[in-house]
């Protein structure tokens, strides 16, 4: 352009080119206040693409954890990359994942409300990550711009930065199972595994050792998360139960939180409760997989009881007729019993593999008569088959336990890692059954109250979930195709 | 699936459980399941809906009551126009699975508010064989003013029309109404026979367009054994009763018409009041409108040497209570059904005062069995309480009368004769059809011209 005129006189005379002058003259004042508003805008939209880090972890040397703000409403971006030291580029887009955040505070940003703000991955860089200097976008136009960044190191519990991540996965995502195929799975995946796994550091502490049998029958390993007020009632239950004097009773504290007030507790509940019991105290969250691995590794019985907190038995002299049910097959067997909610209705007779079409046609656990009075359900007293039985009460050699390598501990916290065992189970030949005629009540989820009821949790459910079925797909579709075939 | 396997398996649905809701429908509903198990021939099932978020399980919408053979289902999304169901994944799966599980010959619903219409769909989507029965205890299918067949403005309604409906909700339009009905008719189509407690309640949905041969009519079921005793007559005895006695029972509220009653009492000439006394059962009164409240308080305190307020009862207390009494009197302004408490009365021998419209008209044989009195109208109770009170022989001759007419038993043997006509007689097809829907909702109309027909066909 020659010479430079002002704005608003050059769109004057284009109105009036386009309107005519008596029209521009009387709508000047629109015409002004609208184009400029334009220039405005224009002006503010050149400030973009902007990315910004979020989390930056080096996973190891060659692996970046990385999730940025990334807004580009003009949708200028043509890749995005990552730069050295050297000042060498590597490209990085089929690293990553665009999605819309659920993050209120980005979205307010003028986009449109289906455009992506974020990104996520987990990269592998071709270079040390600690030589990583910044993050380049190049436009479309050629043009490249630079932000400075360097990655942290992982370090501790890598709890905070998972729930941070699971917190960013919108609620209503429509591409969710694509998004955790692509990035979050594997991102997930790696922070768990960072973790640090001491096992080393465990203490177990006997109580009324005098009253503990020379060689029990049965080991019970029995997680306390959270609350532990049911130490006490199990304990009433097995103290007035003689067939439990036969029995080892592990409780694995997983819950450093609450392990002084266990150790007290218990120095008054051992002179109450005539009953030998273990205490299993663990230095670190190991999660409900890693606490009943650790309990395992310390049973002496030669067959294992894994019960949760928040189960009581309806009768006494259960626990040797669930052994005495399954006879000699306990070897080729997982074996599960009836649980009951307070109010006499099943909770838990079993589970069968169910394609949640919800839950992007994701195989969750169904629990089979769940809610309907327990009166209609006929109670055989051998032991029927099952797909696959929960870990709130199961019964299996530790020849087994240990042969199929005990629970899974790739499940964060605790979900899947029960039908996991049974999956695995089925693949060495055991087969998977429940004791219909031995009842218990079970407080179902009581015993986590403790855990906030956060996103992050419904989030992490789909984590487990997603990565169980991935796991696990072709082997349920084959067994359901086995049940439906017999 | 039952153990129970030669015994007539029935599913008795309920609207709620008499644990969290005392009204009619709900007692009469758990009174039969109860009955139906102390019977050899069949095992019931009972299913209520209820809506208390403490009571759920995770990952479920069933759960116990704590007693055999009940179940509960949560459900709190209800649509009060259409009657249907919005959480679908109640009806294809928890209702599915209770259907599973029960595996029923009979699903004798008592009710479809709250649990929505699709369940009886389901019901005979999962077996064409199961006979359907659904007992009719309000006018809701015929009415959107929570089926009381009354006016938004409190006055009795005689018909019902989409043209007619719109005056009451102005908010909805004829074809909305028009919708509804179609809506009610194709589940109704589904139910193999209909009971309903009165004949008036019968004629009505006869009117509606339900075939006069589909409907029973089958008295509410009383707990014959639980609570009350055997039937025993207080009989006016005019050496030693000062005064009568009579009492009102049940909710208080516009329609149950206490404020007839209480202003039938103030007009009372003084020698009659002198020797009469009214007994107040029931409660609700606090969360009433604040003029009935005010009204029905400066009522009651005008009259404090005639007027008991007694409070909430129990069904334990029935029987004593009823027993303490020599006339019962029943004034509600709306049609009624078939009142649970003129069931009682007739139980324990109690000749009834009541209004002279709908259900309790047909309840109470007047001159015989009790006395009718024009609805809503204060001067026509008072006359007819100082007529009970000044001939206190009738009350004797009424109360004998009724202990001849009652037999206790009658409504279970008749709901028992009704599940063995159904499934001994072969399964008849009814296939209903859009067209036939149509034709009967125009024919009962009139409100298509010809070429409007054949443009809706």
């Amino acid at each position: 352009m020659s010479t430079q005129k002002p704005f608003r006189k050059r769109m004057m005379s284009y109105s009036k080119k386009k309107l005519g002058a008596e029209r521009a003259y009387r709508y000047r004042d629109t015409i002004v206040k609208s184009l400029e508003n334009v220039y405005v805008q224009t002006r503010k939209l050149q400030a973009f693409p902007q990315i910004r880090p979020d989390i930056a972890l080096q996973q190891n040397d060659r692996q970046l954890t990385l999730t940025c703000r990334f807004i580009d409403p003009t949708n200028k971006t043509e890749r995005i990359g990552l730069r050295y030291t050297d000042n060498s580029t590597q490209w990085i887009d089929q690293h990553i994942s665009h999605f819309r955040s659920s993050d209120k505070t980005i979205s307010k940003f003028a986009l449109a409300p289906d455009i992506p703000d974020q990104f996520a991955g987990l990269i592998n860089c071709e270079q040390p990550c600690s030589k990583i200097t910044a993050l380049v976008t190049q436009m479309n136009n050629g043009k490249i711009k630079q932000f400075q960044f360097k990655p942290r190191p992982v370090s501790g519990d890598p709890l905070p930065t998972i729930k941070h991540l699971l917190n960013l996965i919108p609620v209503n995502e429509k591409r969710k199972r694509e998004l955790y195929d692509h990035a979050f799975g594997e991102m997930i995946g790696s922070l768990w595994n960072a973790r640090s796994k001491t096992r080393s550091t465990a203490d177990l502490v006997a109580y009324n050792e005098q009253l503990a049998p020379e060689t029990p029958t049965v080991s019970l390993i029995i997680p306390i998360y959270g609350r532990y007020d049911f130490i006490s009632h199990q304990m009433a239950q097995f103290a007035s139960d003689p067939d439990m004097r036969n029995h080892e009773i592990i409780y694995v504290i997983d819950d450093p939180r609450i392990a002084n007030d266990i150790r007290e507790s218990c120095h008054y509940l051992a002179p109450i409760f005539h009953i030998a019991f273990k205490i299993l105290y663990l230095e670190n969250n190991l999660g409900y997989a890693g606490a009943n691995n650790a309990g395992a590794r310390v049973a002496q019985a030669e067959k294992l009881l894994l019960l949760n907190s928040d189960v009581f038995p309806c009768n006494s002299g259960w626990l040797g007729k669930l052994v005495d049910s399954a006879g000699d097959a306990l070897d080729t067997t997982i074996l599960g019993a009836r649980l009951l909610y307070d109010d006499e209705s099943i909770q838990h007779d079993g589970m069968s593999f169910n394609q949640a079409f919800w839950l992007d046609n994701l195989w969750i656990n169904e629990h089979f008569g769940k809610g309907l009075p327990a009166n209609l359900f006929s109670s055989s007293d051998t032991i029927q088959s099952r797909e696959c039985v929960t870990g709130a009460c199961m019964l299996i050699t530790k020849a087994n336990y240990d042969a199929l390598g005990g629970f899974d501990e790739d499940y964060i916290l605790g979900d899947f890692e029960d039908s996991d065992l049974c999956l695995k189970a089925r693949d060495k030949g055991l087969q998977i059954a429940i004791a219909e005629d031995i009842t218990l009540y079970h407080l179902e989820r009581q015993s986590q109250s403790m855990v906030t009821a956060d996103r992050w949790k419904t989030e992490l459910t789909y984590y487990n979930c997603w990565q169980h079925t991935n796991k696990w797909n072709s082997r349920i579709i084959e067994l359901k195709k086995e049940v439906s075939d017999a | 699936m039952l153990e129970k396997n030669k015994k007539t398996r029935i599913l008795v649905i309920a609207h709620g459980h008499p644990d969290n809701a005392k009204g009619g429908g709900e007692i009469a509903a758990y009174n039969l399941h109860n009955r139906l198990n102390t019977s050899d021939d069949y095992h019931s099932v009972f299913l209520a809906r209820h809506d208390r978020d403490e009571l759920i399980h995770p990952g479920t919408l069933l759960s116990g009551s704590g007693r055999p053979n009940e179940i509960m289902l949560h459900s709190t999304r209800n649509d009060y126009f259409l009657h249907s169901q919005h959480n679908k994944v109640l009806v294809g799966r928890e209702f599915r699975h209770t259907l599973e599980r029960v595996n029923p010959h009979i699903v004798h619903f008592q009710h479809y508010v709250h649990l929505g219409l699709e369940l009886i769909r389901e019901a005979k989507a999962f077996n064409p064989d199961i006979r359907i029965i659904l007992t009719l205890h309000e006018y809701i299918a015929i009415c959107n003013n929570s089926g009381q067949m009354m006016t938004t403005e409190n006055a009795l309604c005689y018909e019902s029309s989409p043209q007619a409906c719109i005056k009451c909700f102005p908010q909805h339009s004829p074809q909305d109404f028009l919708m509804r009905k179609l809506f009610f008719k194709s589940h109704f189509d589904l139910v193999d026979t209909f009971i309903s407690p009165s004949q008036f309640l019968k004629d009505r949905y006869i009117a509606w367009g339900i075939s006069e041969d589909r409907i029973n009519v089958i008295e509410n079921m009383l707990d014959d054994n639980k609570y009350t005793e055997a039937q025993s007559h207080n009989l006016v005895d005019t050496e030693s009763d000062q005064r009568v006695r009579f009492s009102f029972y049940g909710q208080i509220n516009w329609f149950k018409g206490l404020d007839v009653l209480l202003n039938a009492i103030s007009k009372l000439p003084e020698e009659i009041r002198d020797r009469t006394q009214l007994d107040i059962n029931g409660s609700g009164l606090d969360t009433q409108p604040k003029h009935l409240q005010n009204q029905i308080n400066h009522l009651i305190g005008g009259m404090l040497d005639v007027v008991n307020m007694r409070g909430p009862y129990t069904q334990t207390e029935l029987s004593s209570l009823m027993n303490s009494s020599h006339w019962m009197i029943v004034p509600s302004k709306w049609w009624e059904n078939s009142p649970m408490v003129i069931l009682e009365a007739r139980k324990h021998g109690l000749p009834v005062i009541c209004s002279d419209i709908g259900g309790m008209a047909e309840k109470v044989h007047d001159k015989f069995t009790g006395l009718h009195f024009q609805a809503g109208r204060a001067d026509a109770l008072a006359a007819a309480i100082t007529w009970a009170v000044e001939n206190p022989e009738k009350q004797r001759d009424y109360a004998v009368a009724i202990k001849e007419g009652y037999k206790e038993g009658d409504a279970f043997d008749l709901h028992d004769t009704l599940y063995r006509k159904l499934l001994t007689e072969a399964a008849s097809p009814r296939v209903p059809t859009l067209r036939s829907v149509v034709d009967n909702v125009k024919a009962e109309n009139n409100v298509y011209s010809i070429n409007d027909a054949s443009d809706a066909a």
